[in-house]
């Protein structure tokens, strides 16, 4: 049983725009997300958003804010759920038509970043897939082209989404669980002959736990997923022949134990999940190009 | 009261012997096999009510420890209403001190003795030597620990278990005594190699190596999909010794002129973001002030600053501006002040949170602060790209507060934390033209009234570096000149706790001399790795020889350092491996 709490103003000209957050980004989202985006566009946004864990009590309160609507779902799971499958749910609900945003729940919306990312897709929506924004105060060192905006994979931390594409191929793939689910949505895309752009006017405020700060001697759930998933993803686009290469990738790691677990652990819960795709890769954009790396660095 | 398992009846009379005036007040307890078994049995024996003492048969308590134990839990009833257990010597989870330190002692012992003085502060584990245990409490959480055998790690099970149920561990130095331990380091890292040891303590934290006051123990690794339902030691032994608290006041003031309408919308809305993380730890409130009088500010920045307090204060000078935040704050606990150019992280924010929350109220804080290159083009806004790159830039270390005594300011503005009650007694007008180095000035006083310098090296803060528009690149310097040496000259001349300015100097040497020479351990070993590569050579060679003598003399204990050798050779260390079989005790 899906529990929709508000009705929804109109979806005429509407933005949409997909979250899925924990019970730690409540406050967050209502005391600085939503207003930022509120003062970042005039149109109409349909915010629809998810408890990522299923029997969480806590959750956005659905409501109308001047031009947003805030409609959460719960959804009868049972379940702590993944990136891909948070968002799967939320848009077999919403059905948007065109296009779609998608937006962590830890971001600050700068003026017009929405707008820009539309106004980027719509001067070719038939051969784009994704547009993703750019991120301050860590912008992604990865490589785009300065003339075509071309990048080999789009952040899923805020980025726009052909709705026809993603329906397409049902969504994102929930075997990863966190992490890899965009850079798996950007292949598709190429693998579909769309294009992956990269709109660096679109900016997110984003503090991501990066290298400026301690891990306090735990493995982080970043490293701890991209590494596991790197093997999956390997496997997926390259078959047998892209996970061997992935496994020697990772006989160069110097933390033996730590590979050894994140190694057992795709054995165990992944490796029989996988499904190889059997279409030629032409796109140059594919590729891996080291532990965990999709890209080149830019200079 | 006080329960001593003691080895054998010779120690127990000993022990004896040595509190005859405490006599009444203890228990001995003999013929265990397990330290951990003693705890539990302790815990289970509802005859002991209320707190129960354990202390080692090897431990001399001083001539009032009655009153102290006594004052001890007055002083945690009242103030730290979640205690659950209490030690002497302990591992925080942030730094103390001049010299950043990690682990509080309160001890006498073959390591040395005391490193601090006064505070009562959270641990993430504590030594066994002398535990106070609040029964109630601990029986409210069917709080227990393993039926391991030995007397290896219980201290640190104990803890793990308590943090686990929700309670606070302490150090305190009510319970300092002398402890002539023989403990061998050999026995400890059997026992936490042991695999029962290693699934035990993997199954409870999502750290992969423990901090102990033994050193790091390294953990096996867990698959990060059970890490739900795992704890992390750090983050929750700040959050269970925070609960029953004060609440406490943090005002966060940025003082603005107006001058970067386009970059103070980032300060506010970072600002906003770090109260969202941890408005239900903290009482926070956020204030913008200005002396720039309304009419002269532009639209965009009083379109930004409207919803805020704002303050408007003639005649115009930064100290001013300081000055009227302060007394419009002065009755929170703490003030944090940030430039209208520079952003806060809000990514430790439940740290840092946690942290303010246990401090005491004439306590102070250090907080780590970045440098970042930003290149904008006038008034361009930080959204577009082609206006606007940023690299990160210089990190200024929260630990090396101390240096600021040696007369060049390590720490920035947003850099430390205070109680704005401390400024009341500044007399400004004593110092002359200090618009400059105002924050230096209130860096020191503050240290010299604070009781407690907690550190916290996280970065939290952002400070925006362009070619122009901040006051540390301007072209000309004589207006830093003079401020400095106005400040100088009023600090040089006064007498008042002129010792301090001499521990700068005196750890610069020491810093110099041997850059690793700081106690991170309780153990004060100098690191191999502070030396340089002939010292080393030449250490190696002595303990090679001084091995091989030992052998010819004493073969037996060979085959004990090989076992020891052979376990660091499986971690992949073979200098530790040569070093354990090398290393002799006396």
């Amino acid at each position: 049983m899906i529990n929709k709490l508000t009705q929804n103003i109109g979806s005429q000209n509407a933005m949409f725009i997909q979250c899925v957050y924990g019970d730690e980004h409540i406050d967050i989202i209502e005391d600085v997300l939503i207003p930022s985006i509120i003062e970042s566009t005039d149109k109409n946004i349909i915010f629809s958003c998810t408890n990522y864990n299923c029997n969480s009590s806590k959750f956005i309160k659905s409501k109308l804010v001047e031009n947003i609507t805030i409609e959460n779902y719960i959804f009868n799971k049972n379940k702590v759920r993944g990136f891909a499958e948070a968002h799967n749910d939320l848009f077999k609900l919403i059905k948007p038509t065109d296009y779609f945003l998608i937006l962590n729940p830890d971001c600050i919306v700068s003026p017009n970043a929405f707008d820009l990312l539309v106004k980027r897709f719509l001067l070719n929506p038939k051969k784009t897939g994704i547009v993703e924004g750019r991120q301050w105060p860590a912008e992604h060192p990865k490589e785009f082209d300065p003339l075509t905006l071309r990048t080999p994979w789009a952040s899923g931390a805020f980025c726009l989404i052909n709705a026809e594409f993603y329906a397409s191929i049902g969504g994102m793939d929930e075997n990863y669980f966190l992490y890899n689910e965009d850079v798996d949505l950007s292949w598709m895309s190429w693998l579909n002959n769309l294009d992956v752009l990269y709109e660096r006017n679109a900016v997110v405020t984003h503090f991501t736990n990066s290298s400026f700060f301690h891990d306090d001697n735990c493995i982080n759930n970043e490293r701890y997923y991209s590494t596991r998933n790197f093997i999956a993803i390997a496997k997926k686009f390259f078959g047998n022949e892209g996970e061997r290469n992935a496994l020697q990738y990772l006989k160069t790691c110097p933390d033996k134990a730590f590979v050894s677990c994140v190694v057992e652990d795709y054995e165990n819960n992944m490796q029989d999940k996988i499904k190889v795709i059997t279409k030629k890769i032409k796109s140059p954009y594919i590729k891996i190009t080291g532990i965990n790396q999709y890209h080149k660095l830019r200079i | 009261m006080i329960h001593v398992l003691a080895n054998n009846k010779q120690a127990a009379n000993d022990f004896l012997k040595r509190h005859k005036l405490l006599e009444k007040k203890i228990t001995i307890h003999l013929n265990y096999s397990s330290y951990f078994q003693f705890i539990n049995d302790i815990i289970n024996n509802q005859n002991i009510q209320d707190y129960a003492c354990l202390v080692h048969d090897d431990v001399t308590l001083p001539t009032y420890f009655e009153y102290n134990l006594h004052q001890l839990i007055s002083t945690l009833k009242l103030k730290w209403p979640n205690w659950g257990i209490c030690g002497n010597m302990g591992v925080l989870p942030f730094q103390i001190g001049p010299d950043a330190a990690k682990i509080v002692r309160y001890i006498f012992d073959s390591h040395g003795g005391p490193n601090y003085k006064g505070a009562i502060l959270p641990s993430t584990c504590i030594d066994g030597n002398i535990m106070l245990l609040n029964l109630p409490l601990i029986r409210k959480k069917n709080l227990c620990i393993p039926n391991f055998k030995g007397f290896q790690l219980y201290d640190l099970s104990l803890s793990i278990e308590t943090i686990r149920a929700g309670l606070a561990v302490l150090t305190a130095p009510h319970l300092i005594c002398h402890h002539n331990s023989k403990c061998s380091n050999l026995q400890l890292d059997n026992a936490a190699n042991s695999t029962d040891f290693q699934k035990y303590f993997s199954s409870i934290v999502k750290e992969q190596t423990i901090e102990t006051l033994n050193g790091q123990l390294p953990l096996s690794i867990s698959s990060n999909s059970t890490n739900a339902k795992r704890m992390s030691i750090k983050r929750d032994t700040l959050k269970n010794a925070s609960i029953g608290r004060p609440l406490k006041k943090l005002s966060i003031v940025v003082r603005t002129r107006g001058l970067r309408p386009n970059l103070l919308p980032r300060t506010i809305t970072s600002i906003r973001y770090f109260i969202a993380c941890i408005k239900n730890q903290i009482d926070v409130s956020f204030s913008v002030i200005t002396d720039t009088p309304s009419n002269e500010l532009s639209p965009e920045v009083k379109k930004h600053i409207t919803d805020y307090a704002r303050t408007t204060h003639h005649p115009s000078s930064r100290i001013n501006l300081i000055i009227h935040a302060v007394n419009q704050s002065i009755h929170d606990d703490y003030i944090w002040f940030i430039d209208d150019d520079d952003w806060i992280f809000p990514n430790k924010a439940v740290e840092l949170a946690s942290l303010i929350s246990i401090a005491d109220s004439d306590s102070m804080f250090f907080i780590g602060t970045r440098h970042f290159k930003e290149n904008i083009t006038d008034n361009g806004s930080i959204y577009s790209s082609d206006n606007y790159e940023n690299k990160a830039d210089r990190y200024f270390s929260p630990k090396n507060w101390i240096l600021s005594f040696s007369g060049t300011n390590h720490i920035p503005f947003c850099g430390f934390i205070f109680p704005p009650s401390m400024l009341t007694d500044i007399k400004w007008e004593d110092y002359g033209q200090i618009d400059y180095c105002e924050d230096f000035l209130i860096q020191l006083h503050c240290i010299e009234k604070s009781s407690c310098i907690h550190i916290l090296d996280e970065l939290l803060c952002g400070i925006s570096i362009r070619s122009s528009g901040n006051t540390v690149t301007e072209a000309n310097s004589n207006k830093w000149k003079q401020s400095l040496i106005d400040m100088g000259a009023h600090q040089t001349i006064t007498k008042l706790n002129s010792q301090l300015f001499s521990v700068s100097s005196c750890l610069s040497q020491l810093q110099l001399a041997s850059p690793q020479l700081t106690k991170t351990t309780a153990n004060p070993t100098y690191s191999l790795e502070a030396r340089n590569s002939l010292e080393k050579n030449i250490l190696l060679l002595c303990r090679l020889l001084y091995g091989i003598l030992k052998f010819i003399m004493q073969p037996k204990s060979w085959l004990k350092r090989i076992y020891s050798g052979y376990l660091m050779l499986k971690k992949g260390s073979v200098r530790d491996m040569i070093r354990r079989i090398m290393t002799v005790s006396s």
